[in-house]
């Protein structure tokens, strides 16, 4: 209805006057049902009419009215069907149409526009509420919303229709047991407006602030939402016990002239002056320029600095001075922060951490750090060497990458008890290099925790123990080794403490002593040594605990069967890494039977050098007296020989004349005899004396000896053709002049039995056999030889093996070279024939030395 | 110094060798007041005996004498101031090293080994005689004194 009115008051003039004229036509239709009920004529005209002017308004009424006037007349007023001639008594009927039908266009005229009026208040105030910030409700007197404004639509989040006709109470069931409900309740009680500020829990979650205006009406209020503002104030209030309470200084100064300088200083908090000792006076009088020195103080735009600074009291800190510029409204800054750290612990934290991380950079062990999904963290110098890998190949990449694939397990072993929190130490196992290598380490596995404690992570120190397992093989291997030895000796092996206590059973030695392995145990096992020996074999061993050095001594100990045998004793101590002694290890073996057999030698060792003693004394009482034998030899021998040969010459000379020819030869032969007697004597004599004179030896050059050897039997070689060769004679070691006197023995012998050859050839040589032994001298001649059979006999004392008659001498010559060559410690030996040459070989070795057989294949022969 | 003072004195007990030396001595007329003693025993006697003190003009001295040997006699007469002067010959059959070196460790003035062979021996005591008694001055100093 509302609507329909409301459309037709906006349509144009001329369609309300249509629809105003179609009213009054439709009028008439109504009448014919009507007159049936004898209603009088003109009552169905005015509906029409009153429609027309309340719906249409006041000119379609009226025109309506006119209309409905005429149809009266028309119809209703007789004569009917004509507009002249009314009736008297019919002017009721149209007075009373006309009437009704202006009446009412005036009055619907007339309420519309007190209507209008009404509208445009209420209009007026609608959208005032509607257009302020600030929520506004109405309530009635029943608490049921009448009114509500956009705004608290929106701070309330339900539309207008989700409240209107609601009760505030079931709209919001808290409300009422809240301060909300209590200050609402007192306004209404008592008729005043009131406010109350409070929050109101879900679903707003907001602070509110509501003013309640009681009317007779009801409850009307303005509510604000303080959330925003209260939590603004909330933080002002804890930036501003932060600025004051924390533990870093804050300056705030005012920029004057693009320059914020400390005479502009506002504000300083306590921290401020705590770190530094300065009072706001004292900044506004140029103290922030002495703090933050290098012109920083004067700053025209941020700073960032870390300075060592003073304390007003002169004391120095490390401060971190930060300055930021403020912008205030329109881009100009007006005011600047100085913040202040005291980061003098931090600056030694660091250079501790510096330290620490260089420490971990250069260690040698491998140290590196992973999350708990394995990825590595951090990696050190050590950790590149040990495996190889840079820091930058394997920062960002997982553990496993080093790990041998079907040790990859232990990842998640690892990070299970890192995540006990638990420490892994000594964690052994294998890993892989770079290159491929497996290497043997040793794991520390820390737990990484981060400020709540939480495991985060893990710290790896790894140390290469691929060398230590291989010596620890090794060591194991030589214990087993010492074990098996120990058991496979018969010596008794056993070990002390570095006291000298037996702590470990020794079965062996108790085997031998029969004790019991208590008896034995701590320094028991001296028991079974014999009592007169105990005291020796602790001074023995306490000398080798002061040199740190091996023992060795022999001590009789008790078998099990009560018998002493004699040990031989050998203690060697164990040294630990720093030199001390950690235990001993000894042997002891059972040398009886051979101290015996010792004991025995010993004395037949007496027996043989008293006997020594006593033949040397005989020996040299014989030697004694054949030297009193030479002595009277050369003396006594000779003075008959003398007088023999010197009556002979006498004789002779004196009484030739008167002896027959018979007589002188015999005279002679006699002389002859006496000469070649005193001959034989003095070779005999040359001969003893070569064992009674003591050798000088030197080194000497052999061909030299030769010359002089020739030198002197010079005579011998007169008047025959000799040919003489001297072959490369290496130096060697002997007596000089009696190595001459060999040479001079065996040359003569060469010229002597060459005498038949037509050219003597003589030949003085040397062969050097390999392996280093001494030359072999020789001798040959192209002489007469001589039978092999007969070489022992060569070389005895006046054996000859030729006629003298032929070859004079007193065969004492060969006998002196073997003499001097034996006194050498060497050999001679002889190679011949008969008539086919001799060759006189000698050494000058020991005998021991000589040359063997095959190494002389050279050499003709060997006696 | 009266003429027939003892030019010679010959110390030497074997006598074949005594006769030899004298034969020689007297054929080739190097002596003619030769006096002979057989022992050391006899030569100090001879040489120290109550104040005869006879200084020969040379002695020939045996060392394998009895009695006193000769390197005994030899001491005492290089010991004693009268007889220190007279040369002494030694003359004898040892070759040994050890002699050698007492005789010329006591001062004797010649050592002679005598040869076994007579023509050698003769020739050497000759030499000997020749050089000792005819060609050698003596030290008549002393003598001279005591005269």
């Amino acid at each position: 209805m509302f609507t329909l009115a409301a459309w037709f008051q906006r349509a144009t003039p001329s369609v309300r006057y249509a629809c105003a004229m179609a009213l009054a036509l439709a009028a008439p239709a109504t009448r014919l049902p009507l007159q049936q009920l004898h209603f009088t004529p003109v009552v169905p005209y005015a509906p029409f009419m009153v429609i027309s002017a309340t719906v249409l308004g006041l000119g379609p009424g009226l025109f309506t009215t006119v209309l409905c006037l005429l149809e009266t007349i028309y119809f209703a007023v007789q004569p009917v069907s004509s507009l002249s001639a009314i009736a008297a008594e019919n002017w009721e009927r149209v007075v009373v149409v006309g009437f009704t039908g202006v009446f009412a266009s005036v009055m619907a005229e007339r309420l519309k526009q007190s209507s209008g009026q009404l509208k445009q208040a209420y209009g007026k105030t609608k959208s005032i509420l509607d257009s302020v910030l600030d929520g506004f409700i109405a309530f009635d007197v029943e608490w049921r919303y009448t009114y509500v404004n956009p705004a608290a639509v929106a701070m309330m989040g339900k539309t207008s229709e989700e409240l209107l006709g609601k009760t505030l109470w079931e709209v919001w069931p808290y409300t009422s047991a809240s301060e909300f409900g209590a200050v609402y309740r007192r306004a209404v009680a008592e008729n005043v407006p009131l406010q109350v500020e409070a929050f109101y829990p879900e679903p707003l979650n907001a602070w509110f602030e509501m003013r309640c205006y009681p009317s007779p009406e009801g409850l009307s209020m303005f509510f604000t939402d303080t959330t925003a503002r209260r939590q603004r104030d909330e933080q002002l209030r804890f930036l501003e016990s932060a600025a004051l309470e924390t533990s870093d200084g804050i300056l705030i100064l005012r920029v004057r002239g693009n320059v914020a300088g400390g005479q502009g200083a506002i504000f300083l908090n306590p921290a401020f002056e705590r770190i530094t000792g300065y009072n706001l006076e004292d900044v506004r009088g140029g103290a922030l320029e002495v703090l933050v020195t290098g012109g920083e103080a004067r700053a025209r735009g941020p700073v960032f600095v870390e300075q060592l600074t003073r304390r007003k009291n002169g004391s120095e800190f490390w401060a971190e001075f930060n300055f930021k510029l403020l912008e205030a409204i329109g881009g100009n800054y007006t005011h600047g922060v100085w913040t202040l750290r005291d980061i003098t612990e931090r600056k030694h934290a660091e250079e501790n951490s510096r330290l620490l991380s260089s420490i971990v950079e250069e260690s040698d062990d491998a140290i590196m750090s992973e999350n708990l999904d394995g990825i590595i963290l951090t990696w050190n110098r050590g950790a590149e060497r040990m495996f190889g890998f840079t820091a930058e190949e394997m920062v960002g990449q997982s553990i496993t990458r080093i790990m041998p694939f079907e040790l990859a397990h232990q990842l998640l072993e690892i990070v299970d008890s890192l995540r006990r929190g638990a420490r892994l130490q000594h964690y052994q196992t294998e890993r892989l290099r770079k290159d491929g290598r497996r290497i043997a380490v040793s794991l520390t596995i820390s737990p990484l925790k981060n400020e709540d404690g939480y495991v985060v992570g893990a710290s790896i120190i790894s140390r290469d123990v691929t060398e230590r397992r291989l010596a620890e093989k090794a060591l194991a291997l030589s214990e087993e080794r010492y074990r098996s030895l120990a058991s496979a000796t018969t010596q008794i092996v056993w070990s002390t403490s570095s006291k000298g206590e037996v702590i470990e059973d020794v079965p062996m030695w108790r085997e031998f002593t029969g004790q019991s392995p208590d008896a034995v145990k701590g320094m028991g096992w001296i028991d079974a040594l014999h009592p007169e020996d105990r005291e020796r074999n602790t001074e023995v061993w306490l000398k080798a605990v002061d040199y740190r050095s091996f023992y060795h001594t022999e001590y009789r100990m008790r078998r099990h069967d009560g018998e002493y045998r004699w040990m031989a004793v050998h203690g060697v101590p164990v040294l630990d890494s720093g030199g001390g002694i950690r235990e001993w290890v000894a042997t002891c073996a059972d040398i009886q039977d051979r101290k015996q057999a010792e004991e025995e030698i010993r004395a037949l060792n007496e027996e043989l050098e008293q006997r020594v003693v006593q033949r040397t004394e005989e020996l040299e009482a014989a030697n004694r007296e054949l030297e009193a034998f030479a002595y009277s030899v050369s003396h006594d021998l000779r003075a008959p020989l003398r007088a023999v040969d010197g009556f002979s010459r006498i004789l002779l000379e004196e009484y030739s004349p008167e002896l027959p020819e018979k007589a002188r030869h015999y005279l002679t032969v006699s002389r002859k005899n006496a000469v070649q007697m005193g001959e034989l004597i003095d070779d005999l004599l040359a001969f003893s004396k070569l064992s009674r004179h003591p050798l000088s030896m030197q080194q000497i050059a052999p061909r030299d000896l030769v010359r002089q050897a020739l030198d002197e039997l010079h005579a011998d070689q007169e008047g025959r053709r000799i040919q003489i060769t001297v072959g490369d004679l290496p130096p060697c070691e002997g007596d000089p002049r009696l190595l001459k006197q060999v040479l001079i023995n065996l040359l003569s012998n060469g010229f002597k039995y060459t005498r038949t050859q037509e050219i003597a050839r003589i030949e003085v040589g040397a062969l050097t056999p390999p392996g280093g032994h001494s030359p072999i001298y020789y001798v040959r001649d192209n002489g007469i030889g001589f039978d092999m059979r007969y070489a022992d006999k060569l070389f005895g004392v006046f054996q000859r093996l030729h006629g003298a008659q032929e070859y004079p001498g007193t065969g004492v010559g060969l006998a002196i070279v073997q003499r001097i060559v034996q006194r050498h410690g060497g050999q001679v030996w002889a190679d011949a024939a008969v008539n086919q040459g001799a060759t006189f070989y000698f050494v000058l070795t020991p005998v021991g030395s000589r040359p063997r057989e095959e190494e002389l294949e050279k050499c003709p022969t060997n006696p | 110094m009266s003429k027939d003072a003892v030019e010679l004195l010959l110390v030497e007990d074997n006598s074949s060798d005594e006769e030899l030396t004298l034969h020689v001595l007297k054929k080739y007329n190097l002596a003619n007041r030769i006096m002979v003693v057989r022992d050391g025993a006899e030569a100090l006697e001879f040489l120290f005996d109550n104040g005869r003190h006879e200084v020969p003009k040379l002695i020939l001295l045996d060392l394998k004498l009895p009695k006193l040997n000769g390197l005994e006699v030899l001491r005492q007469i290089k010991a004693e101031a009268h007889t220190r002067m007279i040369p002494v010959v030694v003359l004898t059959s040892s070759r040994e090293d050890k002699d050698l070196v007492a005789c010329y460790e006591l001062g004797v003035n010649s050592y002679i080994v005598k040869p076994v062979d007579f023509a050698q021996f003769t020739e050497c005591i000759r030499q000997l005689g020749l050089y000792w008694l005819l060609v050698n001055e003596p030290a008549r100093a002393y003598n001279q004194q005591r005269a």
